[in-house]
């Protein structure tokens, strides 16, 4: 059927219609070609069952079945760094002896190894005769008086995730919160019960039968439990038990308030007050 | 009518000129009787019948597909078909145009589907083995059977790189023997479309094969 129509053709061309045209007869597996004949001609065809070769990894592995999940998967965990705030930073370690971070124990003057072993809601133990100064930019400063033994909060996320918790086992522990804490809350658990802050300058102290909450600024809430929370102005302090004794709420101690001064002094521009 | 419906029986009448119901249908092998019990899915005519088209319709899945395994699912795919369809055949009419439509159109949604386009991937064109035994002609030495077998390993290799339209074309033209007003009809494209893409094709067959 191939007409006068046809276009002119160069001598290649003619050459590849000819090598095309003389392509052999394809020759179809016997046994197929029986059983389809048989199938076609009763009307039962049966399903096909041939190994397909094997599918390229990349692109078996790339289907959309796969990639929206795993592009879920990446923006979940890209909101999670992006929504992370920022880490802890040493800005003074004074005094002498080791350190406890982590379970590491590191000289206070090696203020690099300090910085290695912190971590989001890591354990430090500071020893007598050495402070330790954290801060997390603009969020929240935390000093470690000589003695304490302190679980880090993780700082707060940027959007969600907000809210901090960290626990005073031993010593004093000083907070004072920056202008990026508001709208956010931290709890801090001590053995004698816990205080809940939203921005302020508090000290934590505690030795395991007692806790005091001093608070300099602001106000927090302070109870045993989180039922029996009430609100310490500033210049107030109030003194948990671990036994059944009752809770008292009592001015502020001159050594806690010089403390607590000496921190916002010497501290303050470091979280952005 | 859409030419690329698939309507049994459909093709070029004048192909085929029927006026007795004992007329033979290419070379006398397939009479219109042996149509009407198509029809009636006599299992004896469908046998006839697939003896017939078997070939062609395989032959030119090979060729558009490139590898045995998708050629018997189209192979298998069109057998189905024309089974189901087999009562509307149009016993009036060569049915072969009717089989090379069906089969063009299986080829085209097989090398679309997603399977096929990842098993071309990790597959190589050497799914010609057995060809020397299927080119050497009667008498015709190994070594003329080996050259032959490899210039159609080449070519097959070349028509393969072509884009699906250009392919077409030139296997139904070329391997097939259909002129380009029926495969105009089949591809659902215009006359001057279909000689067009032609020349391209062979224009880019000769590129590819000029060593040949």
């Amino acid at each position: 059927m191939h007409g006068p129509d046809e276009p002119p053709l160069t001598p290649l061309e003619e050459r590849v219609r000819s090598v095309v045209r003389s392509l052999p007869h394809v020759e179809a597996d016997p046994a197929f070609r029986n059983r389809l004949r048989r199938e076609f001609s009763t009307g039962y065809f049966e399903r096909r069952r041939r190994v397909r070769p094997p599918e390229p990894k990349i692109a078996g592995w790339f289907t959309w079945r796969w990639a929206i999940p795993a592009t879920a998967i990446l923006l979940v965990i890209a909101f999670g760094f992006v929504n992370r705030g920022p880490d802890w930073k040493i800005m003074s370690a004074s005094g002498t002896g080791n350190v406890v971070v982590n379970g590491k124990t590191v000289s206070v003057s090696d203020r690099k190894a300090l910085a290695g072993g912190l971590r989001r809601g890591g354990h430090i133990s500071v020893p007598a005769g050495s402070e330790l100064t954290l801060v997390s930019e603009g969020t929240l400063l935390v000093q470690a008086a000589p003695g304490t033994d302190l679980q880090l909060p993780t700082p707060p996320g940027r959007w969600m995730a907000k809210n901090m918790h960290a626990v005073v086992t031993k010593g004093e522990a000083r907070l004072l919160t920056g202008p990026r804490f508001p709208g956010r809350t931290m709890d801090i658990g001590t053995p004698a019960g816990g205080t809940v802050i939203t921005g302020t300058l508090v000290s934590v102290v505690t030795d395991g039968v007692f806790t005091c909450v001093c608070v300099s600024e602001g106000t927090a809430r302070v109870g045993k439990s989180p039922t029996t929370m009430e609100f310490v102005p500033a210049g107030m302090r109030k003194v948990m038990w671990s036994d059944k004794r009752p809770a008292v709420l009592l001015p502020i101690e001159p050594e806690h308030a010089e403390g607590l001064t000496t921190l916002l002094r010497e501290h303050g521009k470091d979280v952005g007050k | 009518m859409d030419p690329t419906k698939e309507e049994p029986g459909q093709g070029n009448q004048d192909a085929v000129s029927i006026e007795r119901a004992d007329a033979p249908i290419r070379g006398g092998q397939l009479t219109v009787e042996t149509l009407e019990r198509v029809r009636e899915r006599d299992s004896h005519a469908l046998s006839t019948f697939f003896e017939f088209y078997f070939d062609r319709v395989y032959g030119l899945a090979y060729r558009l597909l490139g590898d045995h395994a998708s050629a018997e699912d189209v192979t298998q795919e069109v057998f189905q078909k024309v089974h189901k369809a087999a009562p509307q055949l149009d016993t009036s009419r060569d049915p072969g145009p009717w089989l090379m439509a069906i089969t063009h159109n299986a080829c085209r949604d097989h090398w679309r589907s997603k399977a096929f386009k990842l098993g071309r991937k990790s597959q190589s064109l050497e799914d010609t083995e057995g060809l020397v035994e299927t080119l050497a002609a009667p008498g015709e030495g190994a070594d003329e059977a080996l050259v032959r077998e490899e210039q159609a390993r080449k070519v097959q290799a070349a028509i393969l790189k072509l884009p699906e339209d250009l392919r077409s074309v030139v296997i139904l033209h070329d391997y097939e023997g259909l002129g380009h007003e029926e495969i105009a009809m089949m591809i659902g494209a215009t006359h001057v479309a279909t000689r067009k893409r032609y020349s391209r094709a062979l224009g880019r067959l000769a590129a590819l094969l000029k060593d040949l």
